[in-house]
């Protein structure tokens, strides 16, 4: 066995290892709550938990992409909270402009994905810095359009959507979640750009040198991470009867949570969106969990920086052995 | 052979710490002084003494803080927790302070010792693991807002009002937080500049591998600059609380950028090593400049600053990151 097929299937075999462990985990904390709570074992609660970790999960898969080329996306909660504002200000109630207003929500997130890629690919801007001042620059947008009090009606027949069951139990939400992150594990997998974006995380020099447009790929990812992103806020906003200028306060954070519990590492080369699914259900789960204890505010911020810091220890501790 | 290898290594070694990278700040010196001509033309109300007086005193908690994020990034981290240890501090101080002055004295002195733990616990966990500074720092922020919002249910709390007259006592131009803030700044410049810390901390962010190789950990060096942030944290924590007579979990969340975009628009570079101190002095006025003036105009067209100052703040750092660009 050559050294360079031994190295992949270290790296692969870590990665499988870590995407198990998250479904173990998941499966864990989810018999840990049955037994506290009896009465939650139905198979109701658990499509409830899949819808209310539809909204993470399709933000995580964005996320997930940019942290394995080696970034981080920190504007990903404002890109949500501006594309819900912008989408029930601008619908009116009316059922015949929910396709163009929906098509605006993914041009405002694929635009800002968009001039993020090119802060990091062509300025050559640290993600971390880009992304944290796209983060400020939405804010201030958000509220200069809502002026602090957002309004707005949404078309019955968008909100029937957010109901909809198809087959009677699963939701619309929980459908574009599992779909989309099954395409991107077949790109991830199995294309050349999938290819490419792990190689950049891992070795952008190698990458160019191996004839992949490192720029290009990096502009792509962030651009699918601002157009999930938007696809996520309209799919939460399905199911929102006002507007809220916190919906996407959290979710730049927990879409790093449940990348990084997930199995997809920091460094950057290492991941894919299989594990995400599993971390973004844990992130929800907890967050569940600590809503029954009725300590959610403070207690999910302090949980979930302690979940990131021990599991990325942990990994880390294992790349370097 | 052996000895041409190490002659170079010394070399390399001299350089780095005789001369450390340190760049002029002199642009963002120029820059600050020919923006005045427009703002005296737009907005002559800034030049009025009271409202002189005002950002003088205004600049002095960014000021505090950004002088440790700038010992931070020069060493080739970052700090993200700066915000949430401010907020912390607040509450820790508004809810321990009684008036008597044993009490005073034991509040500082706890609150110095909370932001030094801060510090501690942010170098630590880089010494322990291999953890990019980023994620680490995003962490304990967020570690530290959770503790903040479980401490806030006392909103308010209590700051004697005797610790809030002495930190806030000034007369015309002259203010004794302004005075604070420039002993601090003339203490840690020696620091950087003039004793064995500061080199170590240039060479941290330029070269840690020679810092190494002088038989300084660069781990113990990332640590201390952790600790200074998180003391001139506890600083800045404790006058907020004094000027605003009051704690509160929000009080510090600006800082984190603010901090940042004050650094960085002051010259000092991101991959560390590069910059200093009086770069970030001048990144620190035009700041609360702007944002004085941004109030002022606000105020003037009846706008609310708040939503445009993100907008402004954000949009300066990038124009910073694209202008120094081409330096790295």
């Amino acid at each position: 066995m050559t050294e360079e097929s031994r190295l992949t299937r270290r790296v692969y075999s870590v990665h499988f290892k870590s995407v198990l462990g998250a479904y173990v985990g998941f499966a864990v904390i989810l018999i840990a709550s049955y037994i506290i709570s009896p009465a939650s074992l139905s198979l109701q609660d658990f499509v409830n938990l899949l819808k209310q970790s539809s909204g993470l999960g399709i933000v995580s898969i964005g996320q997930t992409l940019v942290i394995m080329t080696g970034g981080i996306d920190l504007c990903l909660g404002s890109i949500i909270t501006l594309v819900h504002v912008l989408t029930i200000g601008t619908m009116q109630g009316d059922p015949a402009l929910i396709l163009p207003v929906c098509l605006a929500g993914l041009a405002v997130g694929g635009v800002t994905g968009f001039v993020n890629g090119l802060g990091v690919a062509k300025a050559k801007i640290a993600p971390l810095i880009m992304t944290l001042c796209s983060d400020f620059i939405l804010r201030g947008l958000f509220m200069i359009y809502t002026k602090g009090q957002p309004k707005g009606v949404l078309a019955d027949s968008f909100r029937a959507m957010g109901r909809l069951r198809i087959f009677g139990i699963i939701p619309v939400a929980v459908i574009v979640w599992l779909l989309l992150s099954a395409v991107i594990v077949f790109v991830v997998r199995r294309t050349t750009f999938g290819a490419q974006v792990k190689m950049i995380g891992a070795n952008p020099a190698c990458s160019h040198l191996c004839g992949a447009r490192n720029d290009r790929v990096i502009i792509l990812v962030y651009t699918l991470a601002g157009l999930f992103a938007a696809v996520a806020s309209i799919v939460l906003t399905m199911d929102m009867s006002a507007a809220s200028l916190n919906l996407g306060a959290d979710y730049s954070m927990d879409s790093i949570a449940a990348t990084v519990v997930g199995g997809t590492a920091f460094v950057g080369g290492i991941g894919g969106v299989e594990g995400t699914v599993a971390g973004a259900l844990i992130i929800r789960l907890v967050t569940a969990l600590l809503q029954k204890a009725n300590v959610v505010n403070w207690a999910k911020l302090i949980v979930q920086s302690g979940i990131i810091l021990a599991v990325v220890a942990l990994y880390s501790r294992k790349e370097r052995r | 052979m052996g000895d041409n290898a190490l002659s170079l290594r010394a070399k390399a070694l001299l350089n780095s710490l005789v001369h450390p990278a340190r760049h002029s700040s002199r642009q963002i010196w120029v820059l600050l002084l020919l923006l005045l001509v427009p703002v005296a033309i737009i907005v002559p109300e800034f030049f009025r003494s009271r409202n002189l007086a005002n950002v003088l005193v205004q600049m002095v908690p960014l000021g505090i803080i950004a002088i440790g994020q700038t010992f931070v990034i020069l060493g080739a981290g970052i700090d993200l927790s700066v915000g949430a240890q401010v907020s912390l501090i607040t509450l820790v101080a508004s809810t321990v302070m009684t008036d008597s002055p044993v009490v005073i004295l034991l509040t500082v002195l706890l609150c110095l010792g909370l932001g030094t733990t801060f510090g501690l616990l942010n170098g630590g966990i880089l010494r322990l693991f291999p953890i990019p500074p980023i994620i680490a720092t995003l962490c304990t922020g967020y570690l530290f807002q959770g503790i903040a919002f479980a401490l806030h249910k006392t909103t308010g709390g209590y700051i004697s009002p005797a610790f809030s007259r002495v930190l806030t006592a000034s007369s015309g131009l002259l203010s004794f937080p302004f005075a604070m803030f420039i002993l601090l700044f003339a203490v840690f410049h020696m620091v950087l500049h003039r004793m064995r810390l500061g080199r170590y901390v240039y060479a941290l962010g330029g070269n840690p591998e020679v810092l190494a190789n002088t038989g300084v950990r660069p781990s113990g060096v990332r640590i201390r600059t952790y600790v200074i942030s998180g003391l001139l944290c506890a600083v800045a924590g404790l006058y907020i609380a004094a000027r605003l007579k009051s704690g509160s979990s929000h009080y510090g969340s600006e800082y984190t950028l603010l901090s940042i975009t004050a650094t960085v628009v002051g010259g000092t570079s991101l991959m560390g090593g590069l910059g200093g101190l009086s770069g970030t002095l001048a990144g620190t006025i035009l700041v609360s400049m702007l944002n004085n003036i941004l109030n002022n105009v606000a105020f003037r067209y009846n706008l609310q600053s708040s939503y445009y100052r993100s907008i402004i703040i954000g949009l300066i750092l990038l124009m910073a990151m694209l202008f120094y660009r081409k330096r790295e």
